[in-house]
Parts: structure tokens; sequence; C-alpha cells
């Protein structure tokens, strides 16, 4: 029984390379991976649009991803960075059984975030 | 420049400011109610009418900062908000404002009734001039996972056949996003069929994973299948080869999610209720998408294919090369192939004769596992190639992963099956392996080759049981032994020592070991009178039932309901 957050960032014009050196300055050996063109942070806390934006990461947009296998469900939170603010943007609450499976492909079909883990 | 926030705030108190506009405006929405909507309109004005960007911008972040501080206080003026999604400077933060409404606004059951009021008046909408905007809301209220939408579903159906582009979107998102047990479903399903082939992507993509969730997800043994099953096999097949990349992978999406084995009268869903054609179709569309230019669709694909095997495998024998190819490559899920050419080597093994040389240079040079598991399932087909890696499987069983050793012993207890005189040292070499001090061997490393070995060598069988049952006292959490049952299947004379031995655990000083115990002697009471447990060890059970896992605790009071049945027999 365990939940997790997986905060998947589009790097838009910047390039991956410098989204993962922005989150190993912001953060402490931050575990992270390359997933689809998007750098994937496993994050253990709670993360909003002002956390995100006190990280300082110039990705384009990020979508935050926490699942549970407690009660087989997934939710996501979509944020945009706009004038180097993350301010919301969409969300979705997804169904029991689908891990956030759901939730990645509304985002996809919504907000073309293909890729995102 | 002031948050924009502070501006609002000085329409309703002047002398407003950094530090006071959040108390401000949260008193207005509670106590100055009709001031504080009069100033929402001043904004919602500029929001919509200004002529410069900059102010339309600037009037959108104010609502954002609004929604943020009294999400609940903008409940009811969702629709006056949805016009400014199609205004590029306004976008984000309207879509933000009204995700902060329907997430933060709406939360708790204190405010259901509202929420239902709200949802029911969004319905009585359509048909008026605010039509759009009311199914716009409506379809972002859908994206929480809740009921309430729901409530109205003839409503959105009926919004699935709108002219309106607008509306179309808005209703099919609604499907798309909740679940097929919030909705009956069958009324929209002609629509939503009618959907996929509409000339809007997003509508494209929306409506084949709607029909998706539909046809395949969250049924339970009461339901029937859904009746248009084929039709929606039909639009999923051609949505695999759209334009768009989105429609392509919903398609591809919705074959991978179609993995329940609910039985209706005898059928299982959603294969034996398509014709073969159909079913061969997808399966071909499928294959074709491996060669998909995006790799989030190659994935599902593969994914999907996976299910597919799970429930037969019949259509995927004219694509074997492919398979092979894919399978062994680095690709998306390249494992998952891996593991539908298992069920095919199981299912058809001449299917995959053709790549009995492949297999073997991977089992001998690579000591691959799957290599070697589709070599032993080859043998009913292929002696030739099974013979040629039993030498291989032998060597395999010495491996240092438990893993590659139970998959060896399995894939010659397969062989072994087959023509016992291919594998001449089969019994001494497992013996071996299963003769190890590693505590991570899987005690009797699965059932199959004891199970094998039990006709014609009962000794060697049940000796090697009795090791793997005097090995769960090694292990941190034991495992229950299912070849205890299966081992007495094959071969009923083969189980009595290894039951004294279980018997004797019962009693262990180890909890988890009596729970493991306890649920691989259940398993084997299950064979009739091959095993006779003493009234002394059920007490001893008794006694222990509180320490128990629930699981072990259930099995136990079966062991103990069986003896005592036994007893006032006798």
């Amino acid at each position: 029984m365990s939940s997790w957050t997986r905060v998947s960032f589009d790097p838009g014009k910047t390039g991956i390379e410098a989204i993962t050196n922005d989150l190993q300055k912001a953060l402490e050996d931050p575990d992270t991976f390359i997933h689809n063109d998007m750098v994937v942070w496993k994050a253990f806390d709670d993360i909003d649009a002002q956390r995100l934006t006190d990280l300082g990461i110039e990705a384009s947009r990020a979508l935050v991803m926490h699942v549970s296998d407690t009660s087989n469900s997934g939710s996501g939170r979509l944020y945009k960075r706009i004038d180097s603010e993350f301010i919301l943007l969409d969300a979705m609450s997804g169904g029991e059984g689908y891990f956030g499976r759901d939730v990645l492909a509304y985002m996809q079909r919504e907000h073309g975030l293909v890729g995102a883990a | 420049m002031s948050r924009p926030l502070v501006d609002f705030a000085r329409r309703l108190q002047p002398d407003a400011d950094a530090t006071t506009a959040d108390a401000v405006v949260e008193t207005a929405a509670t106590n100055r109610r009709a001031e504080f909507e009069s100033a929402l309109y001043r904004l919602f004005a500029n929001l919509t009418g200004a002529s410069a960007p900059s102010v339309r911008r600037r009037s959108a972040r104010a609502v954002y900062q609004l929604s943020e501080i009294v999400p609940g206080a903008l409940v009811t003026y969702g629709t006056e908000l949805i016009p400014a999604l199609d205004d590029d400077p306004a976008r984000p933060y309207i879509a933000g404002s009204l995700t902060h409404i329907v997430y933060e606004g709406m939360r708790g059951e204190t405010f259901r009734s509202d929420r239902e009021a709200l949802v029911q008046d969004l319905a009585r909408q359509i048909g008026t001039d605010t039509t759009v905007s009311a199914v716009r809301y409506l379809s972002r209220i859908a994206t929480r996972w809740d009921r309430i939408v729901a409530t109205v579903e003839p409503t959105l159906v009926d919004g699935l056949s709108s002219e309106d582009e607008a509306v179309r979107t808005a209703a099919v998102r609604a499907f798309a996003t909740m679940w097929a047990h919030h909705l009956d479903g069958t009324d929209a399903i002609p629509p939503l069929l009618d959907c996929t082939c509409d000339s809007s992507p997003l509508v494209r993509a929306h409506a084949i994973a709607a029909l998706g969730d539909i046809a395949f997800q969250d049924r339970g043994e009461e339901d029937a299948p859904v009746a248009a099953t084929p039709e929606i096999i039909d639009a999923g097949t051609r949505l695999l080869t759209d334009d768009d990349e989105r429609a392509r992978y919903d398609a591809a999406a919705c074959f991978a999610e179609a993995d329940y084995w609910v039985e209706y009268e005898g059928d299982r869903c959603w294969i034996e209720t398509v014709d073969r054609n159909r079913i061969d179709a997808a399966v071909d569309a499928l294959v074709e998408a491996l060669d998909d230019p995006s790799t989030p669709v190659v994935r599902q694909a593969a994914a999907a294919l996976h299910i597919y095997a799970g429930f037969e495998t019949r259509a995927l024998i004219p694509h074997v090369d492919r398979l092979v190819d894919y399978g062994w490559s680095v690709q998306p899920n390249s494992t998952l192939i891996q593991r539908a050419l298992k069920s095919l080597a199981a299912d058809h093994p001449s299917a995959l004769s053709d790549h009995s040389s492949f297999l073997l240079d991977r089992l001998r040079n690579h000591k691959d596992a799957t290599a070697a598991t589709i070599l032993g399932r080859l043998a009913p087909a292929d002696g030739e190639a099974a013979h040629s890696a039993v030498s291989s499987l032998t060597d395999l069983l010495g491996s240092p992963k438990h893993t590659d050793r139970r998959t060896a012993a399995k894939a010659l207890a397969e062989v072994h099956r087959v023509d016992s005189t291919l594998v001449p040292d089969y019994v001494e070499a497992l013996t071996e392996a299963v003769d190890g001090t590693d505590v991570n061997t899987k005690p009797g490393m699965g059932w199959e080759p004891l199970a094998t070995l039990a006709p014609d060598h009962p000794e060697t069988a049940t000796a090697l049981a009795c090791q793997a049952v005097d090995r769960l006292t090694e292990w941190p959490s034991p495992p229950d032994l299912r070849l205890v049952y299966k081992l007495g299947e094959a071969n009923p004379h083969t189980i009595s020592p290894v039951a004294d031995r279980l018997i004797d655990l019962l009693d262990h000083d180890n909890t988890s070991v009596v729970g493991a115990a306890a649920k691989s002697l259940r398993g084997a009471l299950m064979l009739d009178g091959s095993v006779q447990i003493p009234p002394s060890a059920a007490a001893a059970l008794a006694s222990r039932l509180d320490d128990l896992s629930r699981s072990a605790r259930m099995d136990a009071e079966r062991i103990i309901d069986v003896v005592r049945e036994e007893s006032t027999d006798a």
C-alpha cells in the first residue's frame, strides 16, 4: 500500500538537460529520469503551483501526477509557466483501477502532453 | 505593478492594499454578497469586453487570484467565464480559475446539494443561447471523480450530435472522463460511434476513449457485454491509422485496457463476443502500429497485443516474424511482446518453429529466460529444437539467479513431459539445483517440474518437495506451497511425507511459518483422503489463530473445520 508523486516537466523551448540541471540545483539529489522527451521527477512531498514556482524550473509546463495503490486511483494537475510563475491550468481525478493512466490519456488529448509518466 | 486582485479588492474597499486584499475579498464574498457580485460583473465585463488584450489578460489574472481565495463563491459564475477560454490572453488564467472552482469550490459533501442544483441548472440551459457555455462547464465538472454530472446524462447524449463543434467537443469530453459505471452509456454509444468519424481529431480521440471505457472496463459479473462491441472494435481499428496522434493513441489505449475476464453466460468479454475477422483486423492494425512514428502509440500497441495474448493468440500467428523482431529489439514494451510470444508458444508451438535457431542462440549465448521458456513449449512441435536446448537449459539450472533456475526447470519439465528420453539427466540436474543453500531459491522451483516427475519418479519428487518444506523456515516471508496440491494431483502417493512435515510446522515458533504451512496444507486437503491431519495438530493450530494473517487464518479455520467434521464422522 503506497502512493507516489511524479512531476513531468515539459521542457518547451528549454532543453531537457537544462531542466535536469535546474532540478539538481533546486533539490538535493532529486530522483529523475527522462521519459519521452520529458524530465520526470519522483517527488515525495506535496507539489502545487507555488512550490513549482519556487523551484525555479524553466519548463513550459509541469504535470503533477499523484497515484495511490491503496485506492487504485490517480489524479493529475497540469501547470503552465507564465512570466516565471506556474499557474494551475487543468486537472482530472482518475477512476479506480487506472493508477493515473486515464488522467495521462486525458492530458494528452486535451493538451497534447504526449509521453508524460 | 500591483496584483490584479488588489484592484478588485479596492472596488469593495478603497483603502485595500496588498496586505489586506485577500481578507477584504473573503469577507465580501461571505458577508457583502451583492457588492461582491457587482464587482465581479464589472470584472467580467472587462474580461470579455475590453478591446486591449492587456486589460483582458489582467482581468483574467484577477479572476484566477480570486479563484485561489474564494473558489466556492465563484461556482455559480462558471458559464460567465467560459467564453474567455477562447481568448488567447485570458485562456490559461480562466482555465485555471475554472479548475480551482471545480476542484476547490465544489469540494466537500456540504455543498453537494448546491452542486447538484448547479448541474441541473446547467442542463436546463441546453437549447438556450448559453448552451455552449453550459455544456463546456458541465464537461469540466465531469473531470471530477464525482457522479454528479451523470444525473444529466441524456442532455450530454444530445450534445454529442450537436451541429456546434464546441458542444460536441464538450459533450464527448464528459463521456471520456466519466467512468463506465457512472453512466448507463447505452444511448450514448450510437452518437459516440458517429463521433469517431468527426472532422475534429479531439472529438475522435475523446470518442474512442469513451467507447473503450464503456465497452471494456469496470464490468461486473451481472453485466451483459455491450451489444455494440463489434462496432467499437471496428472504430478502434480504424482510428489506429488516424492522421492524429491523439486518436491513434486512444485507439491503442482502448485495446490495451481491454483486459477484464468477466464471464457472462459462458462468453468471455470481449474476444468471444466479436467475430474472428474483426479480431484479425484489430490485431493486424495493432501490429502495424508497432511501426507508428509516435513512441507513446507504439508503447500502447505493444501493451494491447500483450493483453490480447492473454485471451487467445491465434491472430498473432501471421505476425510471428515481426513480433520476434520487435520482442528482441530495443523498443517500447518489447518485454510485453516477448510475453505475448510465450503465450503463443504455449497455444500454438509450431508457430515459432521457424525461429528455433534464433531462440537457441539467445539461450546459449545470452542465457535468455524467455527463449528458454519458448523452447520448452516448442517441444511438442519441434523435438529437435527442444533436444538441442536441453544442454543449455541444464546449464541454466546452475544460474545464480533463482528466476533463471526456475525458468530452466519449468522448460525442462515441458520437454520431459513430451519425451523423457530427451532429458536423461533431468532428475539429477534438478535435484542439484534445488539442493542449494540460497534461501532465494523458490522452494520446489515451482510445481511444474515436480508434477512432471511425480508419475515416473515419485520418490525424487517427494524428496524435492520435502526439501522445499524444510526450507520454509529459512524464508523471511515464507510462501505457501501450491506445489503440494499439484504434486498430489499428479500422483497422490507422493504427498504423505510432505504433508507430515507441514503438519509438524503447525506449532512452529514463527507465526509466518505456521501460516505458510496452513495455507499449503489447505491445498492438500482438497485432495480427498490423501492427507490426514491429527486432531492434536488442529488444536495447536486453533491456539494460534489470532496471530495469523487474515488469509492464513481463513485457511487455518477451514483445516480445523475439516478435522472436526472427520472426528464427528468417525
